[in-house]
């Protein structure tokens, strides 16, 4: 641990803040991300240009959603519902005391990961990342980041529909959970058995998995992405199936 | 000006590699018992071939299938709990969370990693004169460092500072600490403040 390191050093008046990002965070206190953090997560985050409508026309970072900071509290219901969704606030300098309220205001609605953006957008055009000028999106919209090896709800539909050679559907759930109904020609294989029935699988024909809520799909891929051999891919979304009805893909 | 359709572009053959490296067999039993101690695991702990660990940190739980995700540094490995699997350091799988490293002892059966005893990774003990409290930090951190007089320090990996961090830190990853030396003040009676994820 760092702070014994630095005692052997001989370091006197060392002090560690033991609770860390998560009790700070908690606590509605302001977070720095990096522009490199930003871009890198760019079209999976909320990203808040707070210097209002008309400065973003002018320039804005690609994909902000433009919106005063002064009548923030206003928006409050067109924020994502998800509320481990990233939202990145930034002004022209992002000093995080004048951002302090609104973190704080966003943190009590319930958002777990907000952060400011160092350097604000002043400090984004000196790195010379991403921007775009005209026309600004007003309205929050937020798509997560998928999972590796996730599929699209459009797409998992359209496979259930046309059944192409191609490909298998897993499904991983329960005996239990199976008996109230399941895809036709799906494989069933309970997750907890998967590892000891691996030959049951075609290595010649991709693989989806599903199971109710895509947690256990997901942990079917990663089985088989271990297994090695295998090409597959997962249903990170709800799905029930009621004898002949099936009511899927909420994402 | 970088595209950004052109950068996932790049992205792509990145993910391709590392999935494929991700899918090939390993080399030894030795590189294989490796393979299940996560690289952040390995800066305090002493790769044991004899010991059969899993070392990395929780990612899932599934209580419909008896299964925990354990991530070995970016490689999600499954566990199998059952009924005499013990649990130390945690009331139940559910107050596990995605800040928990975790340590499991484990028996390899053909049909799966069957976990034997799952450790959370107990916080470590700091002298009570050294604790900072939330509150303290938000008085020190709005004065600043120079107005302070302190130095704050992130022991965390860079992808992790890159993503988060309290205003006026810095970043010393605790596997780069003799290196980093530098960042210490010249004034060995000046504060200096570390912290983490949370309490590990």
């Amino acid at each position: 641990m760092a702070a014994r390191r630095a005692e052997k050093l001989g370091y006197t008046n060392i002090k560690v803040y033991h609770d860390g990002i998560p009790a700070w965070s908690d606590a509605g206190n302001v977070l720095y991300t990096d522009g490199a953090f930003v871009e890198q997560m760019m079209g999976f985050l909320v990203l808040l240009d707070l210097r209002g409508v008309e400065a973003a026309k002018k320039a804005h970072i690609q994909g902000a959603v433009a919106l005063e900071l002064k009548n923030l509290e206003k928006e409050k219901s067109q924020f994502p519902i998800d509320r481990k969704a990233p939202i990145i606030l930034y002004t022209d300098k992002s000093d995080w005391k004048e951002l302090q309220p609104a973190v704080k205001m966003i943190s009590s609605w319930g958002y777990s990961r907000i952060r400011v953006l160092e350097g604000g957008f002043e400090g984004w055009l000196a790195k010379n990342r991403p921007t775009q000028k005209g026309d600004v999106r007003t309205t929050i919209f937020y798509i997560p980041r998928p999972h590796p090896g996730e599929i699209s709800g459009d797409e998992f539909m359209n496979i259930v529909k046309t059944r192409p050679a191609d490909k298998v559907i897993l499904d991983v759930r329960n005996k239990d959970e199976a008996a109230e109904g399941t895809l036709e020609g799906a494989v069933q294989v309970p997750l907890d058995a998967l590892q000891g029935r691996l030959n049951e699988l075609p290595k010649d024909k991709e693989i989806i998995i599903h199971c109710r809520t895509g947690l256990r799909a997901e942990m079917g891929y990663h089985i088989l992405r271990n297994a090695g051999g295998y090409k597959a891919r997962f249903l990170n979304d709800k799905i029930t199936i009621k004898g002949k009805d099936l009511f899927c893909c909420y994402k | 000006m970088m595209n950004n359709r052109y950068r996932r572009l790049l992205i792509g053959p990145l993910l391709l590699a590392a999935g494929l490296f991700y899918g090939t067999g390993l080399a030894s039993a030795a590189d294989e018992g490796k393979a299940l101690w996560g690289p952040n695991c390995l800066n305090c702990h002493n790769f044991d071939p004899k010991a059969k660990l899993i070392m990395g940190d929780f990612q899932s739980y599934s209580r419909q299938a008896n299964l925990l995700t354990v991530k070995v540094g970016p490689r999600p490995v499954v566990v199998k709990l059952t009924d005499q699997t013990k649990l130390e350091n945690a009331k139940g799988y559910r107050d596990i969370t995605g800040d928990n490293a975790l340590k499991i002892a484990f028996e390899e059966k053909p049909d799966g990693y069957y976990a034997q005893k799952v450790t959370v990774k107990p916080p470590l003990k700091v002298p009570d004169n050294q604790l900072l409290s939330t509150q303290e930090m938000e008085k020190l951190v709005a004065l600043g460092p120079a107005s302070g007089k302190f130095v704050l320090l992130d022991s965390r990996p860079p992808y992790r500072f890159q993503e988060e961090r309290i205003p006026g830190a810095q970043n010393m990853p605790l596997p780069n600490f003799d290196k980093l030396t530098n960042l210490l003040p010249q004034d060995k009676g000046q504060m200096v403040i570390f912290y983490c994820q949370g309490s590990t």
